[in-house]
This record gives structure tokens, C-alpha cells and sequence, in this order.
């Protein structure tokens, strides 16, 4: 046997072998597993115990690579480059760990080590790792400033695509990032950068950094859906990935959405010290005028990072704006020591002071930018973007054209250049204050208003804050919401209505929203506060205080103008889910639902009506002007009310629920409804027993007030309209009490009641252009033609373009002797294009006639008679015309 | 204004005098065909159209002689409807306009009812075989070179246009092919444009044919808009000999011009009434009226090559002549 037992040992032995291997491979595979169940579910801290347990005190490479990728993961940087050293003294010709050790020093801004690091690597390997380390070494030689060097290797990288064969995963991975870093060369290099992680996908599915260089793509070319189904498919297999939440959230910014900052906040949540993810914040937090949490988001970055450009601007851009300029000198030096040809540094300050609407700044900002680096197609959309703005146009555009010549891409310079197209056929209209450019099938119609509204409304704001901005203030309304939004770009939580950029105001046009609900002379009064508040402090008002005044301004300039608290805001006030004063700037950026940034508005106007009514007018201007002189909100506070923070905030509450109590009674009345009881507002006997329970609830009067009068029982529907509208006089809501009331009175012939109750509710709700047609109608019926004209005038400023309307203003302001009013209303008819035109000019000569302006109506008729030269009327008044010149005629 | 006073008065010395005659001789005749209902909601407004426009031939001055009215039944309007409308009658119609009215004047034909065939066998249904579209051209051939319109606001009427445009002709159908085959409404609109006020959109107190199509156009788009229907109609106007007929007449493509000038009235009423003096003054003042209405339209047509302040000038001293003499016409038609 003994011949037997020598052939068999070797066999036993190597069986027993292979089945210890097999044995290990199944532990490992098993392993491997539930690690990838671990990270799918997001558990990083339980995967770092397993992973450390399977490597016991050893370091094996495969383990040390997948330990630290998940340490690096979640920002434990330290730990990850301990183990990685540690496993390069077990392992030092492994090339990947060498990678990951040049990454974690690139990571924490240890640039000239990474970088001799990849040398290294590139030296040792092939293959994947090598490539990837080349391509590392070209990033960080972009990154301090040696741009030939890395368009070399770049370049290189593409020789290697070109001429292989085929590649790993890995190797396109690395070729489509150095294209992408080609693009400002040839933006059209983004499709082949896209190919390319195509490619890497196709050979390794799973290859994370293939997915989230897509999604990043994506996101660089506005194709934000796309973008976030390129990151979910990382996070469906890993559903906390930080690198991919934080895609979403940049994702989130392109489309101007309000979530942004949430998703920051989950990927900083796993990873704490993830730079991009502290820059996200801090910019919005900057943005909202929280400068504390911005620096402690920045402190953090830099600590990780000192290095990080952007860290470095968004923290630069927050010393410029509260002009600690030294400072700001300071970090532009340290950046530019880092890399000298650094032009997003200065595109990072610009974006960021233009969101503080510094945009005279940001046009220099982004110029130095291009100073630097005469290919940073941002920087110049930036610059273009903000002149116009600062009323630049030309150069606005010139600027922009030459972005979108490099970056045809950026649907921002696009949409733009286009709008400005549409606006080459706009129509101006222009005073020595206010100069007005509507489109055209807006045209006179608007344009007359709006220079009469823009005039008052300068005279009157500068009269009242002592300051007088340059003249003449663009004003730009838009037929189109659409394209109000393009001229808006970039600049979140902004009104939807209308916004000034200085001296430049844009706004909808009425045509954009129709009859209803839409006050354009208030929006217009409301940009031209800003114009001047603006103006006065260099921008530096706070964003609270512009809107809340801005608003204020509004209810001072004309009744039932400016919105007014209701009772969803009472009830929301009530319940605390609005920011107290001191913090109302943040819910203008990060609204927490989707209300609170109008509520945000209210609030501030509130707050400024508290302010003048306690204090008086020269405490709200004492106010803008310590902004001005750059003192913070304490500051102002202390100076202007002698108030803290706190103090601030609890005594305007105490007013507000002082001012607006029997508001509140209502508003506690839905809550309680809300929290207790399903209601039943189709049954009358509900809402009788309810208003019996609860007297305050106006709600429930008003519901029950129309189910009576659609039963037709009047009187009592009068008796709950009253004493809804004694408890909550100032309800804004277009169907209350008083419009009730007053339809009410009307069908029971009581003109003069309805009339007193119609007043009352436009002295609220402006906006009700039907009820303003309705007033005119009851004042006309009582001889009141004055009145009436001026309902007819408030309905126009509410919807300017039903013909209707001017023809019978301008038939009152004939009876009236008004020639100028007549004239000016059958001018505007004449510009709405009327079926019969013929006939608008015979009526607009007639008014010349009257005003003693011979020789435009003379012109006048003539046309009238060009389209129809046997029409009587206008014969004869030619003739009239021509006897009236004292002239014999031609 | 000196430079351009030789043209004015070129234009002035040109009119010839037999311009004159002309203006004074024109006569407008009429002749409606009525065709077949098929059934009493049709028979009725067939006739009723066809009653209400020759209502309003009569008001606007045409005499009643100068009116012919062929229906499906005269039984249907004693006295109104002068006889049948078969083929024979319509043919024996056409040849008595030929022979009693002069070369100047004018004929409007207007044909109603329900429409059927195509390309140059469309026809309206009439009792008896109905005549087909190239038949009625070779009858409007007859009428040359008088200025003849023909409107067909029967169902399925479009391809009448390209069988009968020509020169000196003005077609209008109510749809745009003999695929709209829906009974058409644009008949109703188009007649009542001459009988109301509403389509008068130049104010010279007489619609023009141009006119009333515009208004008959409109008012059928407004009824298919207000009861939220798909338009099953879309009528056209022909008038310059290119066969395709446009659905908006206007100046981008110049068709329209000789519609915007065809009239039911003379220029000079058939009747002035008051002493021979007045009457006299009148006639004279009328034909001035017309032959400055022609000065207007024949600058609106030149004004594209004119310097734009030489046109306004020449265009006002016209339009102040033109208003002093209908301010004297209106005075004595006041006296009287």
C-alpha cells in the first residue's frame, strides 16, 4: 500500500487544498454579500465592522481597498488613509491602494503629495489603474493652474481610446472624464464624453463612477431628469450614496427648486465632511442671509479641503457682502497661490453676490474671471447675465453670444439670447423717469398705464425716502410668464410676479394672467419700492425688509392694493410654522411648504406696518440706511428700535395678535374644525350647529351664507355675511362678506348699499376687476359719473385690453368735459386693434377735435376717411376740422 | 406739394368724359336661384334667403323689373317668385340679360341650395336636370364683357371657382371644396349683410359685395366658435382670374379689389327726386362723388410707389373734395 499512500498523499493533500480554498472563496463570496447588502441599505457603519472583521489584524489588499473606499465614503478620511498606508507597507506595489492614497490626499488639498503619488502609481501599473492615475495627475495640474500640461494628458487619454482595442471599465471611465475636462475647448466633446461612460457601463453595469459621471454630465447640460435617473441608478444600489443624493441636490438647483438644500443635508447626513455637499449648503444658506451657518458649512469644507475653489469663493463672496474687504483680498490670494489661472473662483463670487443682487459687482467679478482664463464660457454667460440686469443690453447680449458660441449647451445663454430676439420687437415708451418696453401686441395700451403708474410711483417713493434713483428705470413687462422666468434666471425664490435688478424691473404683462387675480399697477408700485430701497442701501437691504416694505408700499399707494394676510396665513402664523422676523430672509430661499414664501411677503409687510406705526416712517428709513452703511441685523435693531433679536420678534407678536384678533379667533376656529371634526360644509344644518359651537368661525358663515342664497333667502344670508365680515373686516378673500353683501343688495334693488358694499370690499381686494366693472355700472346708474370713471380707471389697472372698457371711459370723460381722458382712453382703443377701426378713428378725431388738437385730428380723420372716404360723419367733422384751423383746407 | 400737382391734375384732366357716361349708366341686375329643399326646413329657407335678398336689391335702389326670383315652387311667395327654377328658365334668364342690358352694366347671380358633383360637374339641385358648373360658365361667357358675379351658397359649392373664375368675373362659394358637403350656413349671413347694417365697415351707407362676404365670413366662424363646433365650412372669394379663391380677401394678396368695388346701388340713383335744379345738382354731384372714390382707390393702389408725405398730401386734397361734396349731396338730399 505504501506505493498507494505515496501517490495518494500528494492527492489528499492537494484535495484538502482546494477544498480550503473553496472554503475561503465561499466565506469571502458569502461575505461580499452581505457587505453589498450593507451598502445597498445605506448601513456604512455596520459594513466598516464587517469589513474590518474579515481583515482581523491583517491587510489583505482586496479588503484594505473596500475598507477604505467605504471609510472614504463617509467622510473618515483620516482612517482611510491610515489603513491605506498601512496596507501599501504590506502591499506596496499594489497600484489601486496607491490610487486611493492619491485620492485621499487630493481630498483633503495635499495637492503636490497626490500628485507625486499618481506619478508613482502611473509608474507601477497598467492597465486600469494606471490610466486612472494619469488622469488624476492631469485633473489636479488643471486644478493648480498648469492647463497645458493637462490638455497634454487629456489628449493622451484620447490617443489611448482611439487606438485600443477595447478597454476595461475602468480605462473608459477615465477617458470619458478627460474628454469632459476637453469640452471648453469643443463643447461637442460632451457627446463623446457621454459615449464613453456608455461604454464603461456596458463592459461593468455596476460601475458606480461611470453612473455618477453621467448624472454630473447631465446635470452640466440642464438635462436634470436625465441626470437624476443616472444617480438613482447608484443609489438603487447603494440608497445612501452621498455622491449621488448630492447629484440629485445639484440636480435640484438647475431647476431652481426649492429641495436642493434638503437633499444637501441627506448627503452630508452620511458623509459629514463631503465639500461639494458643505458648499451646496453654504450657498444657499448664503443666499437666504444665514451668513453664521454659511461660515460654519465653509469652516468645515476647508478644514477637509483648504484647497477647495469653491469653498475658498462662496467664503470669499460672504466677506465681500458684509465688506470685510481685507479679508476677501486675503482669500483671493490664497486661491490664486493655488492656481493662478483660477477663473470659476471669481464665477463662484459673482454667482453668489448677483443671488445678494450685487450685479453691478457681479459683471466685475465675472470679467476678472474671463481675465483669467479667456475660455471660461461661464464667466462670460455670467457677466452677460448680470449686465443685463444693470440695464447693459448690448453688452449683456455681446457677452452672452459669445458664452453660447462656447457652451452651446447652457439652456440659460440660450433661452436668454432668445428672449432678447423677442425683445428687439418690443415697443418703448419713455419719459425723462421711467422708460417702459412692452411687447407689441401689448403696445400703447399697456405702455400708457404703466408710464403713468411708473411716474407716480417714482415721484411718490422718492419724495417719501429722500432718494431719487437713475433715470430713466427700465421697465420690461412680459406677455408671456415664460419668458419673465428666462429673464429672471438663476436667481431663486424670487416673486413670481415681477422683480428689480436695480434699475432694470421686469414684470408679467396682465395679458400673462388674464382678468383675474392680478393687480399689475400694485406689482409695478411694489418693483418701483424696490428701485428705490435698493438704490438707497447699494443692495444691502435684506431680503425680508424689501419684500415686507416693498409690500407695505403697495397698501399705502392705492386701496385693497398689496396682498393682505388671510386666514390660511393666520392659521399657519398661529400653528408656528412661519419664521418669526428676525429669520423671515431664509424662507424667501428655503421655504418649508410650498406657501411660505407668499406668507413670507405678508409677514414682512406687517412687520413694516408694526414698524412705522410704533416707531414712525423715519425708523423704516433709519433702517434701509443703516443696511446701507453695512450693519448687521442686530445693529440696525439696536440703533433704529433699541430692540434685541429676540425682543424684535415677540413684540410684533404681540401686536400682530393685538391688530388682526378677531382674524385670529377665525383662524383658531378652522384649526380647531381641522383637528376635531370632519366638516360638512353642503349642510346647512351642520354649518348652523357649528357657527352655534363656534361663533368666530367666518369660514362657516360664508359657507352657509351662499347655500342660503342659493335658496334664495337673502335676509338671511345678509345677517351671517355681517357678522363674518365684523369679525375679519379686512378678509382679503375675492368671494367674502362685502362682495357678497353687495351682490345681495344689488338683486334687492338697495343700489346705495351695494354700492357701500362694494367699495368696501375693492378697498380690499383691488384686484376683482368684474366687481370694479360692477361699481362703475351702480355709480353710473346713480348719475355718479365721476365715480364711475374712476371704478373704470382701478379696472384697468387690474386688466388694460377689453376695448369695451375704454370706449365707455371715454364716452364718461366726454360727458365729463375730460378732454385729456377721453383722448387718452380712444388712443388706447385705437391701439387694442378694433373690428372697426374706421370707426375708433373718427371717435379719436373727435376727441383731438375737442381738446383743441387740430392738427392730429385733422391727420386723424383723414385716415378714418383713407379706409372709408364716404363715411358722413367723418366728412363733415373733416370739414368742421378745417374751418376750425381757420384754413380753407389744401 | 408743387412737385406732385401736375400728377393730380393729370389725373383730373384724364378721366374722359365718357368715364362720366359710364359712372351714370351703370345698372345692376339681379337674379336669384333658388333650388331644390328637400324637405320644408330647407324649401323655407331657401326662399327666405332668397326673398330677403331681393328685399334688399329693392332697398338699395335696384328696381324690381331688374330683379328675377326662380324657386323651386312660385306657389311658395305669390308674386315674389317669378317662375320655376328648371334649367330652361335659368338658360332663357341668362339670355335676356344679354340682351337687355348694356356692356357696363352689372350682374349679380346668386344661387341657393344643395350643392352635389364636382370639379366642373358641381351643381346646385334644381328642379329638373341641374345645370353643372361649366355650364354656368359657358352662360357667364354670354354675359362678357359685363362685370358678372356669381354666388353659390349652396353645400358643396367650392369647386365652382376654379371652373368660373375669369376676367371681369367675381365668384364667392360658401366652401372651399365640393367635399364640404354639410348644408352650409354662410347664405343666411351673406344675404343679411345687404339687408342690416352690420357689415358696412366703411361707412359709405351701401355694401359692397367684398363687404358682405367679410361679414358673412365672420359670422359663420362666430357660430361654429360660440357653440364650441368644428367649422364644416370655409368660404371663398375669387376675383382675379386665378382660379383658387381666398378664404381672407385682403391686401397680402390683392384678391378682393373688384368685389371691394361691386355694389348693389348705381352710382347715381335711378330716382332723384325734387325741382330739376336739385335734381340736376345732384346727379352732377354724384357722379363727382363716384369719380372721387375712384381717385382714392386708384392712389390706394399706387401708394406703395408714391414718397409717403407726396401721398398723404394728393390723398388729402381728394379726400377734402370728397368730403365737401358729400356734404352738399347730404344737404340737398335734406332740403328736399
Amino acid at each position: 500500500m505504501t506505493p498507494v499512500r505515496g501517490y495518494r498523499l500528494p492527492t489528499l493533500l492537494l484535495v484538502v487544498f482546494l477544498v480550503g480554498c473553496m472554503g475561503s472563496d465561499g466565506a469571502r463570496a458569502q461575505g461580499r454579500a452581505e457587505l453589498d447588502s450593507l451598502l445597498q441599505e445605506g448601513e456604512y457603519d455596520q459594513a466598516i465592522e464587517v469589513l474590518q472583521d474579515q481583515m482581523g489584524g491583517s491587510h489583505p489588499p482586496d479588503l484594505v481597498s473596500q475598507l477604505a473606499e467605504v471609510l472614504m465614503d463617509v467622510g473618515r478620511l483620516d482612517e482611510a488613509e491610515t489603513l491605506l498606508q498601512e496596507g501599501i507597507g504590506e502591499n506596496p506595489s499594489n497600484a489601486y491602494l496607491g490610487l486611493l492614497v492619491g485620492r485621499v490626499l487630493r481630498d483633503t488639498g495635499r495637492l503636490q503629495e497626490a500628485l507625486a503619488t499618481f506619478t508613482e502609481v502611473e509608474e507601477l501599473g497598467t492597465g486600469g489603474d494606471a490610466l486612472m492615475a494619469r488622469l488624476h495627475r492631469g485633473e489636479l495640474l488643471l486644478r493648480t493652474g498648469e492647463q497645458e500640461a493637462a490638455l497634454a494628458i487629456f489628449d493622451r487619454l484620447i490617443d489611448i481610446y482611439n487606438s485600443s482595442a477595447s478597454l476595461s471599465s475602468r480605462e473608459f471611465l477615465a477617458v470619458a472624464r478627460a474628454v469632459r475636462h476637453l469640452e471648453f475647448t469643443n463643447s461637442a466633446l460632451l457627446q463623446d464624453a457621454l459615449r464613453a461612460y456608455d461604454k464603461a457601463l456596458a463592459v461593468n453595469p455596476n460601475n458606480l463612477e461611470a453612473h455618477l459621471g453621467v448624472g454630473m454630465l447631465f446635470v452640466r447640460t440642464y438635462q436634470t431628469s436625465d441626470a437624476r435617473d443616472a444617480f438613482r441608478e447608484v443609489l438603487n444600489r447603494r440608497s445612501k450614496d452621498p455622491r449621488a443624493l448630492l447629484g440629485i441636490a445639484l440636480a435640484a438647483q438647475v431647476e431652481g427648486s426649492n429641495q436642493a438644500g434638503d437633499l444637501a443635508d441627506q448627503a452630508l447626513e452620511v458623509n459629514p465632511n463631503l465639500v461639494p455637499a458643505l458648499v451646496l449648503r453654504a450657498r444657499l444658506r448664503l443666499a437666504g442671509e444665514d451668513l453664521e451657518g454659511a461660515e460654519e458649512d465653509l469652516s468645515t469644507a476647508l478644514e477637509v479641503d483648504p484647497t477647495s475653489s469653491e469653498a475658498l469663493g462662496v467664503l470669499a463672496a460672504a466677506r465681500y457682502l458684509v465688506d470685510r474687504t481685507d479679508e476677501f483680498e486675503e482669500l483671493t490670494a490664497r486661491a490664486l497661490e493655488i492656481n493662478p489661472r483660477d477663473s470659476s473662483y471669481f464665477l463662484t463670487v459673482a454667482d453668489l453676490v448677483s443671488t445678494r443682487r450685487f450685479y453691478a459687482q457681479a459683471v466685475e467679478f465675472s470679467d476678472r474671471g474671463i481675465t483669467l482664463d479667456s475660455l471660461a464660457w461661464a464667466a462670460y454667460g455670467a457677466k452677460g447675465l448680470n449686465q443685463l440686469r444693470t440695464g447693459e443690453i448690448a453688452e449683456g447680449r455681446r457677452n452672452l453670444e459669445i458664452a453660447f458660441a462656447g457652451d452651446p449647451y447652457n439652456l440659460w445663454f440660450k433661452n436668454t439670447l432668445d428672449l432678447l430676439d423677442t425683445m428687439d420687437e418690443f415697443e418703448e415708451q419713455e419719459s425723462e423717469l421711467i422708460s417702459v418696453l412692452v411687447d407689441p401686441e401689448d403696445g400703447e395700451a399697456l405702455a400708457t398705464y404703466m408710464l403713468e403708474i411708473g411716474e407716480r410711483a417714482y415721484e411718490s417713493l422718492s419724495a417719501r425716502y429722500g432718494y431719487r434713483p437713475v433715470t430713466p428705470v427700465r421697465v420690461e413687462a412680459f406677455r408671456r410668464s415664460a419668458d419673465f422666468s428666462v429673464r429672471t434666471v438663476g436667481l431663486a425664490g424670487l416673486g413670481a410676479l415681477g422683480v428689480a435688478f436695480g434699475t432694470v424691473v421686469a414684470m408679467d404683462s396682465p395679458a400673462a394672467r388674464g382678468p383675474e387675480g392680478y393687480h399689475w399697477a400694485s406689482t409695478l408700485w411694489h418693483e418701483m419700492a424696490h428701485v428705490v430701497h435698493l438704490g438707497m442701501t447699494d443692495h444691502r437691504v435684506p431680503r425680508w425688509l424689501s419684500e415686507g416694505l416693498a409690500v407695505h408700499e403697495e397698501r399705502l399707494a392705492g386701496p385693497g392694493w398689496g396682498s393682505r394676510p388671510g386666514l390660511p396665513f393666520f392659521a399657519a402664523y398661529h400653528e408656528d410654522r412661519l419664521r418669526p422676523p428676525s429669520e423671515l430672509s431664509q424662507s424667501f430661499v428655503r421655504p418649508r411648504f410650498p406657501e411660505e414664501v407668499g406668507f413670507a411677503y405678508t409677514l414682512g409687510s406687517l412687520v413694516s406696518e408694526w414698524i412705522e406705526s410704533e416707531w414712525g416712517f423715519d425708523a423704516l428709513k433709519g433702517m434701509l440706511e443703516g443696511y446701507g452703511e453695512g450693519l448687521s441685523h442686530e445693529g440696525v435693531l439696536e440703533r433704529e428700535l433699541g430692540l434685541d433679536l429676540k425682543v424684535f420678534d415677540r413684540q410684533f407678536d404681540q401686536w400682530l395678535r393685538q391688530r388682526y384678533r378677531g382674524a385670529f379667533a377665525a383662524a383658531e376656529a378652522v384649526i380647531e374644525l381641522r383637528e376635531t371634526e370632519r366638516e360638512d360644509r353642503s349642510d346647512p344644518t351642520w354649518l348652523e350647529e357649528r357657527i352655534t359651537r363656534s361663533p368666530q368661525d367666518v369660514e362657516s358663515r360664508l359657507a352657509l351664507a351662499r347655500i342660503l342664497l342659493e335658496e334664495e333667502k337673502l335676509d338671511e344670508a345678509e345677517v351671517q355675511l355681517v357678522e363674518a365680515r365684523d369679525i375679519f373686516p379686512e378678509n382679503p378673500n375675492p368671494q367674502g362678506p362685502n362682495r357678497l353683501l353687495a351682490n345681495i343688495r344689488q338683486e334687492q334693488g338697495n343700489v346705495v348699499g351695494a354700492t357701500e358694499a362694494l367699495e368696501a370690499h375693492l378697498a380690499i381686494v383691488a384686484e376683482d376687476y368684474r366687481g370694479n366693472l360692477q361699481l362703475a355700472d351702480l355709480r353710473e346708474e346713480q348719475g355718479e359719473l365721476l365715480a364711475a370713471t374712476l371704478a373704470l380707471e382701478r379696472a384697468i389697472q387690474v386688466y388694460p385690453f377689453e376695448i369695451p372698457l375704454h370706449e365707455r371711459l371715454a364716452d364718461l370723460y366726454r360727458e365729463l368735459n375730460d378732454t385729456n381722458g377721453e383722448v387718452r382712453e380712444r388712443r388706447v382703443v385705437l391701439a387694442l386693434k378694433p373690428v372697426d377701426r374706421t370707426g375708433a378713428l373718427y371717435e379719436l378725431s373727435e376727441a383731438l377735435h375737442l381738446a383743441d388738437e387740430l392738427e392730429e385730428a385733422r391727420q386723424t380723420v383723414l385716415s378714418a376717411l383713407e379706409l372709408a372716404p364716404r363715411f358722413p360723419e367723418a366728412q363733415e367733422l373733416l370739414l368742421r376740422i378745417i374751418s376750425d384751423s381757420g384754413a380753407s383746407g389744401p | 406739394m408743387r412737385r406732385y400737382i401736375p400728377i393730380l391734375t393729370a389725373l383730373l384732366i384724364a378721366t374722359p368724359q365718357c368715364l362720366e357716361a359710364l359712372l351714370e349708366a351703370q345698372e345692376t341686375r339681379l337674379l336669384i336661384v333658388s333650388g331644390l329643399g328637400g324637405d320644408p326646413q330647407y324649401e323655407e329657407q331657401f326662399v327666405g334667403w332668397g326673398l330677403e335678398m331681393a328685399d334688399a336689391a329693392e332697398a338699395a335702389g335696384i328696381p324690381p323689373e331688374n330683379i328675377l326670383f326662380l324657386a323651386e315652387d312660385p306657389e311658395a311667395a305669390p308674386g315674389e317668385i317669378d317662375a320655376r327654377s328648371t334649367r330652361e328658365e335659368i338658360e332663357r334668364a341668362v339670355q335676356e340679360l344679354r340682351e337687355s342690358t348694356a356692356p357696363e352694366d352689372r350682374v349679380l347671380i346668386l344661387l341657393i341650395g344643395h350643392g352635389s358633383g364636382s370639379g366642373s360637374d358641381s351643381r346646385v339641385s334644381i328642379p329638373g336636370p341641374s345645370l353643372r358648373a361649366s355650364e354656368y360658365a359657358f352662360l357667364l361667357e354670354q354675359l362678357s364683357p359685363r362685370l358678372v358675379a356669381l354666388v353659390n351658397v349652396a353645400s358643396g359649392s367650392g369647386d365652382f371657382i376654379p371652373v368660373l373664375a375669369g376676367d371681369g368675373r367675381i365668384v364667392v362659394t360658401a366652401t372651399r371644396s365640393s367635399r364640404q358637403r354639410n348644408a352650409a350656413i354662410f347664405g343666411g349671413y351673406f344675404v343679411g349683410a345687404f339687408a342690416g347694417d352690420g357689415a358696412d365697415l366703411d361707412r359709405d351707407e351701401r355694401i359692397s359685395l367684398l363687404e358682405a362676404f367679410e361679414y358673412a365670413r365672420l359670422e359663420t366662424d362666430r357660430y361654429y366658435n360660440d357653440r364650441g363646433l368644428i367649422p364644416s365650412e370655409t368660404a371663398l372669394l375669387e376675383d382675379r382670374m386665378e382660379g383658387s379663391g381666398s378664404e381672407e380677401p385682403g391686401e397680402e394678396d390683392e384678391v378682393g379689389l373688384l368685389a371691394a368695388r361691386f355694389f348693389l346701388e348705381s352710382v347715381v340713383p335711378t330716382v332723384i327726386t325734387g325741382d330739376d335744379e336739385t335734381a340736376e345738382r345732384l346727379r352732377q354731384l354724384y357722379v363727382e362723388q363716384a369719380r372721387l372714390e375712384e381717385e382714392v382707390t386708384l392712389m390706394g393702389q399706387r401708394e406703395g410707389t408714391m414718397d409717403p408725405e407726396a401721398y398723404r398730401a394728393t390723398l388729402e386734397v381728394v379726400l377734402v373734395e370728397l368730403a365737401r361734396t358729400g356734404s352738399e349731396i347730404r344737404a340737398l338730399e335734406e332740403g328736399r
